[in-house]
């Protein structure tokens, strides 16, 4: 699908959120791909790294904040350590799951789920779940 | 009694791989007329050449063959040695036996061999009969022509002034300072490019031993390195530059106007003009395209107005002759003609402008004063498209080549536009971004950074006027989405392109120019501000796109090479030339229609032709036109080469 650019949509109150909240210079970012090349699960990404920063960029964010990608990050900070322009970028996949979560968005509805379940599953693993996969239930 | 040195090298490998050079040796130990049979692995080392020297003072060696590589690498090399050791250099020759024996048989050794053997055979019979020769000498003129008044013709008549040396700088507009002037800033330091360059140009236009001619042209040039001779049309301006103040007032009175050419379009001037405020000189001329009186006959309010009557509406162009030893060209270049590549709109859309005319908008000096408004309607724009390789980098509809300065000129011009709209926003279309230069790539990485600039991989396929707005279609390849951005003006980085006129002034020159019309180097590593004719060197944009830090040291570079010519007492050229045989000489004049390099004529008391000593380049033309055989070249005669191929067969 084509991305229509603009002013505003590049300075959106997202994008300001990432920019802020990651503390990190997004702009700075030239596409060389090492934080996906080093990441240990970019492979079951539906969002790799860098094309994650690379839609920062453009302020193409709902499609960030949708993706399964950002669970699935484990911060083992390995692409903002090898990161030649010291982005961590990390700390960008944490601003867009902080987002993820203000906006309430729950996969897992507890009300679905059996005592069994609920007495099998770790109550991190049920918070987690709430966001993470609609395979939960 | 002859006696000859031979010299086998083993090139390390490169021969000894292939030819069986102990066997070649010991063949010709034997061999008539040769002293002495030796080998060496190196023999262009220091102990190869002392081999050779210590064998011409002991043996009393009067020839020499070294087998070796190609001539074009170490025959000066060995002819030097022998010089030092007292023989006559034009009595060393070359047996190439690597380039054409060992490198191109290396899978047929004993064939090598044996070819190798009859090589060497043939330079013995050459260097039998070849004569000692000395060079030939000849008087310079110290005086050098610069053609071209931007940054690089600059740089080097200033640099061959300041050595003490007379320069011509010849101009075709009517003040110096070329593209550079037309600037506003450059990269990568973001300094005025008139601030830097107008203590150049004023420099050059005060120094005692520059001729600056402006408003003139190269038009014929005669004669070789050392000594050419040169005719320069000065084009009549109309004003007597003797009489002018250049106080401006003919600028300010005068009532035509018309489309500004240093402004490329976007703002106006008057019919008498000077080129920029920081003119040098700072003397006006009348454009008769736009003038009223010569266009319909009335006006003359110029001449009226001129407190010192230098108004001369009868002035002649006219050719001056000049003699100077050395030229170099600093002819600058053009961008390519934009309406090629009709997609983007330019011509059409008035918002679509070139990078010069971005420069002309961003310049103080410029037609908005330094403001940033768009041409249509003068508005501040708030999004703007930078799109480079705008024909570059482009075979099908501009030029395949990259022009070098696009993408730190487009990155310079972002930036600079968010210094003055700080809430605008810059996209940057680009394919790769070169930022070679010494702080560039971090100019670069410092624009995307704190400018906040959007670079976008991709090509723009096209721009349409939708309203007030541009429409871009473009791609950004990094995520491989189609990008529309609706953009209030567009800057297209135009492929680099040589000046109007290069071919023709290279042909004046008879120097060579590449497929598009720059000037070909001697060597594109090794000689790169030589030109292919003796005593013609290169600076600048005339040979290849570069931006102003290369300019400068090519141009620096070419002022050097022609101190180096005029440090030279007399100049020395090889005698390895034609002569004529005047007993069979019938003055039949063929040869001087022959000869490539107007070096023959015909002596007309002696009806025989003779050589121009300076200008013979030895080529044989003449030697095969002649039909008495009465053109011979020196130690290459007929007889000498029927000796050798008798020798071979």
């Amino acid at each position: 699908m084509k991305i229509i650019l603009d002013k505003e949509k590049l300075n959106s109150s997202y994008v300001q959120a990432i920019k802020e909240m990651s503390m990190q210079k997004v702009m700075s970012c030239y596409q060389c791909g090492k934080c996906t090349a080093g990441c240990p699960i970019a492979d079951f990404m539906d969002v790799v790294p860098n094309e994650m920063m690379r839609l920062v960029m453009l302020g193409e964010i709902e499609k960030l904040i949708s993706s399964k990608a950002i669970w699935l990050c484990t911060s083992c900070f390995q692409c903002g350590t090898r990161c030649p322009k010291g982005i961590e970028v990390h700390r960008v996949f944490e601003a867009l799951r902080s987002i993820a979560l203000r906006e309430g968005k729950n996969y897992t509805n507890i009300e679905k789920l059996s005592e069994e379940q609920l007495e099998a599953i770790p109550q991190q693993g049920i918070i987690a779940g709430f966001r993470k996969f609609e395979s939960l239930e | 009694m002859k006696k000859i040195g031979l010299f086998i090298c083993h090139c390390g490998s490169n021969i000894a791989g292939t030819i069986d050079i102990p066997e070649v040796k010991k063949f010709f130990s034997e061999y008539d007329d040769i002293e002495i049979s030796d080998d060496y692995k190196y023999m262009c080392s220091e102990p190869g050449q002392k081999k050779l020297r210590d064998a011409i003072v002991e043996r009393g060696l009067n020839g020499v063959v070294v087998a070796c590589c190609s001539p074009r690498m170490h025959e000066i090399t060995f002819r030097n040695a022998a010089v030092s050791a007292g023989l006559n250099p034009y009595k060393v020759e070359i047996a190439n036996i690597r380039e054409q024996c060992s490198w191109v048989h290396q899978k047929e050794k004993d064939k090598a061999t044996k070819k190798s053997i009859d090589i060497i055979k043939t330079m013995i019979e050459k260097v039998k009969r070849d004569e000692a020769l000395q060079p030939i000498e000849f008087d310079i003129t110290k005086r050098a022509l610069v053609i071209g008044g931007g940054i690089a013709g600059i740089t080097a008549a200033v640099d061959i002034a300041n050595a003490g040396y007379e320069v011509v700088l010849v101009e075709k507009r009517h003040s110096i300072g070329g593209k550079m002037l037309e600037l506003s800033e450059t990269f990568p330091t973001l300094d005025c490019a008139q601030c830097t360059l107008t203590p150049k140009t004023v420099e050059a236009g005060r120094h005692p031993k520059i001729k600056l001619m402006v408003y003139s042209e190269v038009e014929e040039v005669k004669g070789y390195i050392g000594n050419f001779d040169v005719k320069i049309r000065r084009k009549a301006s109309y004003v007597d530059w003797n009489k002018c103040t250049g106080c401006g007032l003919c600028q300010e009175k005068c009532p035509s106007k018309t489309e500004s050419e240093f402004d490329h379009g976007l703002g106006e001037r008057k019919a008498i003009y000077t080129l920029s405020p920081q003119a040098v000189p700072n003397k006006p001329i009348i454009d008769k395209n736009s003038c009223r009186f010569f266009r319909e006959g009335k006006c003359r309010v110029c001449e009226k107005v001129c407190p010192v009557q230098a108004i001369n509406y009868e002035m002649k162009d006219e050719v001056i002759e000049e003699k100077v030893g050395a030229i170099v060209v600093a002819t600058g270049y053009e961008i390519l003609e934009t309406e090629k590549i009709p997609e983007y709109g330019y011509g059409m859309y008035k918002d679509v402008i070139d990078g010069l005319q971005f420069e002309r908008l961003n310049s103080a000096s410029g037609p908005t004063a330094g403001e940033i408004r768009r041409p249509s309607d003068g508005k501040v724009p708030k999004e703007v498209v930078f799109i480079k390789c705008v024909g570059s980098r482009d075979p099908e509809k501009g030029i395949p080549y990259c022009s070098r300065i696009c993408c730190m000129y487009l990155g310079k011009h972002a930036r600079l536009y968010k210094h003055k709209v700080p809430d605008g926003q810059a996209y940057l279309f680009y394919m790769d971004i070169r930022s070679f230069g010494k702080g560039y790539e971090e100019f670069i990485q410092q624009s995307m950074e704190e400018a906040n600039l959007l670079y976008i991989r991709g090509r723009v396929a096209r721009i349409m006027q939708e309203g007030d707005k541009l429409v871009v279609w473009g791609v950004d390849t990094l995520s491989g989405r189609k990008v529309e951005i609706k953009a209030d003006m567009v800057v297209l980085g135009t492929a680099v392109v040589p000046s109007k006129g290069a071919t023709e002034l290279a042909k004046v020159l008879r120097t060579a120019t590449d497929e598009y019309g720059f000037f070909n180097e001697a060597h594109i590593k090794l000689k790169p501000v030589e030109s292919m004719t003796g005593g013609i060197y290169l600076a600048g944009c005339a040979q290849a796109p570069k931006d102003i830090p290369d300019t400068v040291a090519q141009a620096g570079a070419a002022a050097a090479k022609v101190l180096s010519l005029f440090g030279q007492e007399k100049m020395v050229q090889e005698p390895l030339i034609a002569c004529v045989d005047t007993d069979l000489c019938s003055g039949c004049g063929v040869c001087v229609t022959a000869c490539p390099f107007d070096a023959r004529m015909l002596d007309v008391d002696e009806k025989i032709s003779i050589v121009n000593e300076a200008l013979c380049q030895g080529c044989g033309a003449c030697v095969s036109a002649c039909p008495n055989k009465a053109c011979q070249l020196r130690n290459a005669s007929p007889k000498t080469y029927m000796a050798m191929v008798d020798k071979y067969l």
